[in-house]
């Protein structure tokens, strides 16, 4: 609870939460950020980030199935708060802000 | 087909950063990386270098992680840590004035320096296994969806 800002990688890692829909553990989060951005991000990197959001209050966690391919262990399953979908929003809405009338086509010479 | 066994380095590692609840979730996503996509990619030897390399690039996070669960706890560890070291002190003082009681013809006097500073030193080793104790507490993840394999 408390702090509502939301880095880049913290809006990225909610995004493909919300993507997921039930489907969303560390794993899942993880491939679908690659294969959405490209970004090839440490498995550690992704369970701190959403560790830390579960703090914050923007996710809830629960223990999923366990599976014979996860050598029998359990997934830990991740949904949005609707405090994590106010801070989400409220961040999008920032950064169009920012971005409005701004020419982002600029390239290096 | 199962998973090779993963280099002892890493449980060890994961074992000191991470409580066993969330070791196992992360455990399973790596296996689970390794039998589908890796292992088959490229061959045993080189799925056994993605892991150690995967846990190497997983570090700082992790530590970072361990850190920030550490300093969350701080004030319950400090706060632990000074019951126990209160409660060690009060207890190795009324050891002493016991014995010093069955010792006839000698009184108690101030307590000697090397008692003072087994008192601290042991109130200190108290305080920090409560530090680590309460650095990898945690709030437990919701109850299964499903139970058994899916």
């Amino acid at each position: 609870m408390g702090d509502d800002r939301l880095g880049e990688f913290e809006q990225i890692v909610l995004l493909a939460v919300l993507r997921l829909g039930d489907g969303a553990y560390g794993l899942s989060v993880r491939r679908e950020i690659l294969s959405r951005t490209g970004r090839e991000v440490a498995i550690g990197a992704v369970y701190a980030t959403l560790d830390r959001l579960e703090d914050k209050g923007h996710l809830r966690s629960r223990l999923g199935a366990a599976s014979p391919e996860r050598g029998g262990r359990a997934k830990r399953c991740f949904t949005l708060t609707a405090q994590g979908q106010r801070a989400l929003a409220q961040a999008q809405r920032d950064l169009a802000a920012m971005a409005a009338g701004l020419d982002l086509k600029w390239r290096p010479a | 087909m199962s998973a090779p066994p993963s280099p002892r380095w890493c449980r060890v590692l994961l074992r000191v950063l991470l409580p066993r609840a969330d070791r196992e979730a992360l455990l399973g996503d790596l296996e689970e990386e390794l039998l589908t996509a890796v292992l088959p990619r490229l061959g045993l030897r080189r799925a056994r270098r993605w892991y150690s390399g995967e846990i190497a690039r997983s570090l700082p996070a992790l530590l970072g992680l361990r850190l920030r669960r550490s300093f969350a706890h701080a004030p319950a560890a400090a706060a632990a840590g000074l019951l126990a070291f209160a409660a060690g002190a009060a207890l190795a003082q009324a050891l002493r004035g016991y014995v010093l009681s069955q010792v006839p013809m000698r009184d108690g006097g101030p307590p000697s320096l090397a008692f003072v500073v087994g008192q601290v030193a042991g109130g200190l080793v108290l305080g920090l296994v409560a530090a680590l104790a309460a650095g990898r507490a945690r709030r437990r993840p919701g109850p299964p969806a499903g139970g058994g394999f899916s």
